[in-house]
């Protein structure tokens, strides 16, 4: 019991430092979106550990993390936990590689809506650049189950 | 583990987190000071983060320059030391230049200027979005950095800070799409606003009416108006004009002259010289009676070109002030 909130608290831990690390511009651009990825991990996988409040406290610090705007990333973090929550039964019984397709295209709808409240962008190509960020969080969702996975089979143990 | 147990969410909670997050983005939005506590607060976790991640990089580089071979370190030695008797020889003439300024502006209007504390930062965090180009920088409140205070480079003005916690701060860079600031164009004259465009190397100026004989390679300066950055700092340079014949007005694209791709230190203006003053009684009073003269002097530059030439020499000088601010403490 204690094991899965240590591994809830590592895994977000390192989501954190991954999206705030500058690793340069073009890792910024298109790098996957690590803590709703984490989010949407737990959501699926510990639902009584893990639910709206965790979701929504998580996106409120990645919007102070990364100055936005107050609350924005903390609605869709909300929203895209219920999302999941609901459908978790259907979701836990997928291959990852269904879970991933899922993912990015909740993720796409996602970026969308941030864009939405932030107030639009103006070229098309920039918009395209702006949504490969679905694209690899499709590419990095196996990555982060099978890495998980070991993380918490690890410390059940102890 | 409970595959068929439902976690379905319950609406009510979704509901009141929607409403709450709503609260927050109208709160956000208006600058309420309980978005600025929260910012703050977490604020503080999430620099300490960035911070810690850092923090590795900074030991293997006190590491390697412990292992440094000792030619090296001599080397180095002679050239910060030969640097350093350039800059105070350049200095001695600054000095010079500056008592005859502010002798010309007390002459002129009663206002001379006042060499900034300057605070040196390293970048530890980098936070960018469409809309603007943030990053974090590891000084935060206890060191007195405050929301809109200005941030140079050595060679010009970077942006200003937008928020600050305990452990960091966040500043927003210049060519960020919600970034503005009033500039001096070149030795025209003329006032107005850069906007920036959301790409490293781009500031606009719309609509400078075509009087004003705006050159490429002209430096655009603060001008001191927006009361955020002080005067004369440089910004950035014109890079593109563009001129279009049925109208009366040139566009102008600039590049900045801060290095901001290779950024990893920079100087917090902590106390800048052209704020507004904290709003106490005295003050205020003191601010409606100067400000007004002062705006309308800065406002009616354009016909005498004579001032401006006498304002532009401090601009040339001014990157090297932040060593010089050390070496008037050392000499005296």
């Amino acid at each position: 019991m204690r094991s899965e909130w240590l591994a809830i608290l590592l895994t977000t831990i390192l989501a954190l430092v991954l999206t705030l690390t500058p690793f340069g511009d073009w890792y910024q651009q298109h790098t996957p979106q690590w803590l709703l990825l984490t989010v949407l991990y737990w959501c699926i996988h510990a639902p009584s550990r893990v639910g709206l409040v965790y979701a929504w406290f998580m996106g409120l610090l990645l919007d102070v993390g990364t100055a936005g705007l107050l609350g924005a990333n903390a609605l869709l973090f909300a929203f895209g936990a219920a999302l999941v929550l609901t459908l978790r039964q259907m979701l836990s019984a997928a291959t990852p590689i269904q879970q991933a397709l899922f993912i990015a295209g909740l993720s796409t709808i996602y970026l969308l809506f941030s864009l939405w409240i932030q107030g639009g962008i103006t070229s098309s190509m920039a918009l395209l650049g702006y949504l490969s960020r679905a694209l690899s969080n499709l590419i990095a969702w196996p990555l982060i189950t099978l890495v998980f996975y070991l993380i918490r089979t690890r410390l059940s143990r102890i | 583990m409970s595959l068929f147990e439902s976690h379905r969410p319950g609406i009510t909670k979704l509901m009141i987190l929607v409403l709450a997050s709503l609260m927050l983005m109208a709160l956000d939005r208006a600058g309420s000071s309980v978005a600025m506590r929260i910012n703050t607060g977490l604020g503080s976790v999430t620099d300490g983060i960035a911070r810690l991640t850092q923090a590795p990089s900074l030991w293997a580089s006190d590491i390697t320059l412990f292992f440094e071979h000792r030619s090296n370190q001599v080397a180095t030695i002679h050239r910060l030391q030969e640097e350093n008797l350039l800059i105070k020889g350049q200095m001695q003439q600054f000095y010079d230049l500056k008592r005859e300024l502010g002798h010309l502006k007390t002459l002129l209007h009663g206002q001379t200027t006042v060499v900034p504390n300057v605070l040196l930062a390293r970048m530890i965090a980098i936070n960018d979005s469409p809309e603007q180009r943030n990053f974090t920088i590891n000084r935060g409140l206890n060191d007195g950095v405050r929301p809109g205070q200005p941030v140079i480079d050595g060679h010009g003005i970077v942006g200003q800070v937008l928020r600050s916690s305990l452990t960091g701060a966040v500043v927003i860079e210049v060519v960020s799409r919600k970034h503005n600031l009033s500039v001096n164009l070149g030795d025209t004259g003329f006032i107005g606003l850069l906007h920036g465009t959301g790409t490293r190397d781009a500031l606009t100026m719309d609509r400078i009416p075509e009087r004003y004989a705006a050159k490429v390679g002209d430096l655009l300066t603060t001008s001191g108006l927006d009361g955020v950055f002080p005067k004369g700092y440089p910004v950035a340079r014109i890079s593109q004009i563009h001129d279009d014949r049925g109208q009366a007005f040139i566009n102008i694209v600039a590049t900045p002259v801060a290095d901001l791709d290779h950024l990893s230190e920079v100087l917090v203006l902590t106390a800048p010289p052209d704020a507004p003053p904290p709003p106490t009684q005295k003050t205020q009073q003191a601010n409606t009676v100067d400000q007004p003269d002062k705006a309308m002097i800065n406002a009616g530059k354009p016909p005498p070109p004579t001032h401006e030439s006498l304002a532009t020499p401090p601009t040339a000088t001014h990157p090297t002030k932040s060593p010089s601010k050390r070496e008037t403490t050392h000499a005296q």
